[in-house]
């Protein structure tokens, strides 16, 4: 897609519901469904309401202004086909929450996630590459003997270490779950108490290091003051 | 079709089911806000529509699997493997559960399937968003070992577009 040649938006009807949609070379590179979908409200026990879905812009596309314009069509379609109002679930969590906004939707209701994590070991994993930010830094973790004690979540998620097949435990709530946890060289027990995140924050803080002198000094200056919660993904 | 105990069986969708899934949110949105509003061809529609939502049906019927006792349909799950923005996430878009005997059952027999093909399809984690005011679903997905997380929220939200047309609507 050139500046000079901004890509022509479309629409196809399936059934009740409208896909609009930027093209370019033949792909559908950015979309907005629309339909009817009714809403529970008033004395009447509802109202029609147009609902969007399938809100997305192929990753290459982004960041051209694309998704504006492909949604600035979707309100005008949707007004023009006599709708009083529309909504859609999206996550506060996401860019595009913020141009809802801009375009004068408001949260009407919220729902709250809840997650089981199918594979600890490799969210630690990733949550700690996202922590370094260095690919050395995450094979100095790996090579050597080290615990490091991590939170993936602005709330209490508490871990120990295991080493030479020892559990030291740091601490245990009430609540707490056992996870094993294998990292390479190294192996951790996560002991989850109450919420955890996967995608989000994290904070990281390295106990012990017992390797190559350069290897250790390096983590030790990396964790720092690390003990805090940053945001990863 | 994976058999359960007491003939509670979990299958993937197949034309003609919805009509039981629409009869099965219809009876759930009864209960919680007095509105019935699914058709079977209005649920089809949206699923396949929706694909942030959930992938078409006609591409992959495993998304929407159905959980049978007695060759009656008492509770389905509509479960996205690539929900946008959360690839790394099997998120449980829709899970009804008919107000029949052992519903926790049926629901956490729903949720480890969908645990299964996540794990088949390597995904990290089953998500699900439940309402704060929905404690009867937060009891079964904490009973399925799924916790509430600290961050990230889903949101519904709404704009007006013809105040007086809206007015109208309402009064």
């Amino acid at each position: 897609m050139s500046d000079g040649d901004p890509p022509e938006i479309k629409t196809r009807q399936r059934g009740a519901w409208t896909r609009v949609y930027a093209e370019v070379e033949e792909r559908d590179v950015s979309h907005v469904s629309y339909g009817p979908h009714r809403f529970p409200l008033g004395p009447k026990g509802e109202v029609r309401m147009a609902g969007l879905a399938g809100v997305g812009t192929e990753p290459e596309f982004r960041r051209k202004g694309l998704a504006r314009r492909v949604f600035q069509r979707t309100m005008d379609d949707v007004k023009g086909a006599g709708y009083s109002c529309a909504g859609l679930f999206t996550s506060t969590s996401i860019v595009a929450h913020r141009m809802y906004r801009r375009f004068g939707y408001v949260d009407v209701a919220r729902n709250r996630p809840w997650v089981k994590l199918l594979d600890p070991g490799r969210a630690c994993s990733k949550a700690l590459s996202r922590r370094l930010q260095d690919e050395r830094l995450a094979k100095d973790l790996a090579r050597w003997r080290c615990a490091v004690e991590l939170r993936l979540s602005p709330h209490p998620a508490v871990y120990a270490k295991i080493q030479d097949g020892r559990v030291e435990m740091l601490s245990r709530r009430p609540r707490a779950v056992d996870v094993s946890v294998k990292m390479s060289a190294g192996t951790f027990m996560l002991l989850r108490e109450g919420m955890m995140t996967v995608e989000y924050a994290e904070a990281a803080r390295l106990l012990s290091c017992e390797g190559e002198a350069e290897s250790c000094a390096r983590l030790r200056r990396a964790f720092g003051s690390a003990h805090r919660v940053v945001r990863g993904g | 079709m994976a058999e359960r105990g007491k003939g509670l069986a979990i299958r993937s969708f197949r034309e003609g089911d919805e009509e039981a899934i629409a009869g099965l949110f219809n009876r759930y949105a009864e209960g919680f806000s007095g509105a019935a509003s699914v058709t079977a061809e209005s649920w089809r529609e949206e699923v396949r529509e929706q694909s942030w939502n959930a992938p078409s049906l006609d591409a992959d019927r495993d998304c929407a699997r159905l959980a049978e006792r007695a060759g009656k349909v008492v509770g389905y799950a509509l479960t996205d493997y690539q929900p946008y923005e959360l690839r790394h996430a099997a998120l449980v878009q829709e899970l009804f559960v008919d107000d029949v005997e052992e519903a926790e059952e049926v629901a956490a027999a729903l949720l480890e399937d969908a645990e299964k093909r996540a794990r088949a399809r390597d995904k990290e984690c089953v998500m699900l968003l439940l309402s704060p005011e929905d404690g009867r679903a937060q009891r079964a997905a904490e009973a399925s070992s799924l916790w509430e997380e600290s961050d990230g929220i889903g949101v519904f939200m709404a704009t007006i577009l013809d105040l007086v047309a809206f007015l109208k609507e309402i009064e």
